[in-house]
């Protein structure tokens, strides 16, 4: 039962240490997500540009 | 005697034996009663208090902090949410070598070495070094392995997205209070609570058990859902940045609301700061100026006299007024027109087109002051529009019997009147709405463990204009962005209706008028007929041009096209098509 009980605190340790480094991952993602760095990427690295209108179609889902 | 004496002989050694038997089993008793006395003692009469010195013992209470509840935006992006971080103590008693400890923590954590080795001399037994350190200085320092440093968890707001919103959001201190924007409004909602749980620990004080199962408690305060939506935010900051750096302007707003609802989809300010890092920032950025600073409108309040007078039927659209061919005097003040204007007789609908200060001043004291005052109070200025963030300005509107012979006057072009952007914005969406004053609002819903616990619903403050006089006003604005001085604002595939407005400022040096000081700005709604979005644009003193359609006209057109585009309203040259859904 002592065992089981020192096991079950190791775990859980490891568990709270996954929680937070998944949580910072999660910020960090975020962080990456972030609009300006997605657009600078998208026009310098990729080069691409805005859509004209004419080239564009709405679609809706009726 | 003899009898006597034959008597003590027969007793003799069985009798001692009775005697020691009897002493015996007495002093057993007695023992056993005193044990039985002290079991009553310890176990019946100090029970309470030895049982709880034995759960001291074993059982320990670990102090655990409810963390404060994310911020997100309308789409459940993060835009504040919570790190854990490391805060570095000392003991130090427990540090030999006080000077060579000082040298590596100030060095390491980035503090003063004359202070470090104060706290680190200190005859206390814990003292902070340094709290919420980075995660490289945290990591360094745990290298180290220092004798008499510590470590203690605590959380730390993290806004990802850096200066986004940050006037909305606002921030926290040390402690994780919110000083400023949401994060103030809202703190008893964000606010993390304490709380204490137990667990078991043996001999050496390892954790082993919870002694008994702790009620069940949800380790976050509730998260926020705001009505903004980070995409839009980011359009409108990126063009109000592109603004106020083309003109070196001093600062800036812009806003984008639903007109319908009330919500904000969008708020920004310029200059702004990065709310992880906000006590860098010069305290001035932390001001939300979109709704705690008042400006003098300038003409982008003429629309507020038309409607007006349209909805009291003294004027129709059509009516026309004398323009006085530029020159009007009232008193011994003779007020003329923008760019040196001359005017004769033009329609209503053409004042607001060319945006006339005669005119307007004509259409005035058509409507009167008492109906004039009345409307403006109506349209929800010189009072607080009641948005739920922190430090809400009402603007300077004076009581009726304290205006003058020209206060009519100057008010029906935006001046002698105070007002705030986020004012302007929802006045502007009564006009485009059929008539209703809604209350501008940013928290949209409350939710726990992503179940909708709250719903904030839009509010009417009050119907302000008909719905008559709201399509005929729509029609007026519409021929200021066609014809008149908004053309900038023009979007092509989509019709927009606006006002543009350039007021000068008040030099505080002179308590007059400056003559290189302007507040440049556009108020505006698209689609016109149907509108989904309010926008105001206003540019803080821009240098060179100063007119309101030359610098934030074309802010406002840039961020209507790229947020209609954002939300699938089709412009008039895309190809719609409809697909019957599965």
């Amino acid at each position: 039962m002592v065992r089981l009980s020192y096991n079950y605190q190791a775990l859980r340790t490891e568990h709270i240490r996954l929680y937070r480094e998944n949580r910072f991952v999660k910020l960090e993602r975020e962080s990456l997500r972030s609009l300006p760095r997605v657009e600078t990427i998208a026009r310098k690295d990729l080069g691409m540009k805005d859509a004209n209108p004419q080239q564009t179609i709405a679609v809706f889902i009726k | 005697m003899a009898k006597t004496k034959n008597k003590k002989s027969a007793s003799g050694p069985g009798d001692n034996f009775k005697k020691r038997l009897l002493l015996a089993g007495g002093i057993l008793s007695l023992y056993g009663i005193t044990i039985l006395g002290k079991l009553f003692y310890l176990q019946i009469l100090q029970h309470d208090e030895l049982w709880s010195q034995s759960e001291k013992q074993y059982i320990r209470k670990v102090k655990t902090s409810r963390e404060r509840g994310k911020i997100l935006d309308r789409n459940l992006v993060d835009l504040a949410a919570n790190v854990e971080v490391d805060s570095v103590y000392v003991n130090p008693r427990s540090i030999v070598d006080k000077q060579k400890t000082t040298r590596t923590l100030s060095k390491v954590l980035n503090l003063s070495y004359r202070s470090t080795l104060k706290k680190v001399s200190s005859k206390k037994k814990f003292v902070w070094i340094k709290r919420k350190c980075t995660l490289r200085e945290s990591k360094q320092l745990k290298q180290l392995a220092l004798p008499g440093i510590g470590f203690k968890t605590e959380i730390q707001r993290f806004y990802p997205k850096r200066q986004l919103a940050a006037g909305t959001l606002g921030f926290v201190g040390m402690d994780n209070q919110g000083l400023s924007g949401v994060e103030h409004f809202h703190d008893t909602l964000l606010k993390g609570l304490s709380s204490f749980k137990s667990e078991g620990k043996d001999a050496r004080g390892r954790y082993f058990r919870g002694p008994k199962p702790d009620k069940i408690q949800p380790d976050r305060s509730p998260d926020l859902v705001l009505t903004l939506d980070e995409v839009i935010q980011y359009y409108v900051e990126t063009q109000l940045a592109k603004a106020t750096k083309k003109y070196r302007a001093k600062g800036g707003v812009a806003i984008v609301m639903a007109p319908n609802t009330g919500e904000i989809l969008a708020l920004a300010s310029l200059p702004t700061y990065n709310p992880n890092n906000y006590s860098v920032s010069d305290p001035t950025s932390w001001k939300n100026i979109a709704i705690s600073s008042s400006f003098e409108p300038g003409s982008i309040f003429k629309p507020i006299v038309a409607a007006a007078a349209i909805e009291t039927e003294v004027a129709s659209p059509e009516k026309i007024f004398f323009c006085e061919n530029g020159s009007y005097r009232i008193g011994k003040t003779e007020i003329g027109e923008a760019a040196e204007h001359k005017y004769g007789w033009l329609s209503l609908t053409k004042i607001i087109q060319k945006s006339s200060n005669i005119g307007v001043i004509k259409i005035s004291e058509e409507l009167g002051p008492s109906h004039y005052y009345d409307y403006i109070r109506k349209f929800g200025f010189g009072s607080k529009s009641g948005i739920d963030l922190p430090g809400e300005a009402s603007g300077q509107l004076r009581p009726l019997d304290q205006w003058s012979k020209l206060s009519a006057a100057s008010i029906s072009f935006g001046h002698e009147i105070g007002s705030t952007p986020i004012q302007l914005v929802s006045a502007i969406s009564a006009i485009a709405n059929g008539g209703n004053l809604m209350k501008p609002y940013v928290a949209k819903a409350v939710i726990q463990d992503g179940e909708t616990v709250k719903e904030f619903e839009p509010q009417l403050i009050r119907r302000v204009i008909s719905e008559k006089t709201s399509r005929q006003m729509v029609e007026i604005l519409k021929t200021v962005v066609k014809e008149g001085t908004g053309k900038k604002a023009s979007l092509p595939g989509y019709e927009t209706a606006g006002k543009t407005g350039t007021a000068q400022k008040i030099d505080p040096e002179t308590q007059s008028y400056s003559n290189s000081a302007y507040v440049s700005s556009f108020v505006g709604f698209a689609p016109a007929d149907a509108p989904r979005i309010a926008i105001i644009v206003m540019i803080d003193e821009p240098a060179r041009v100063y007119w309101g359609g030359e610098i934030a006209a074309p802010a406002f057109r840039e961020i209507a096209r790229q947020t209609l585009r954002y939300l699938n309203v089709p412009s008039k040259e895309e190809r719609v098509v409809y697909i019957k859904h599965a």
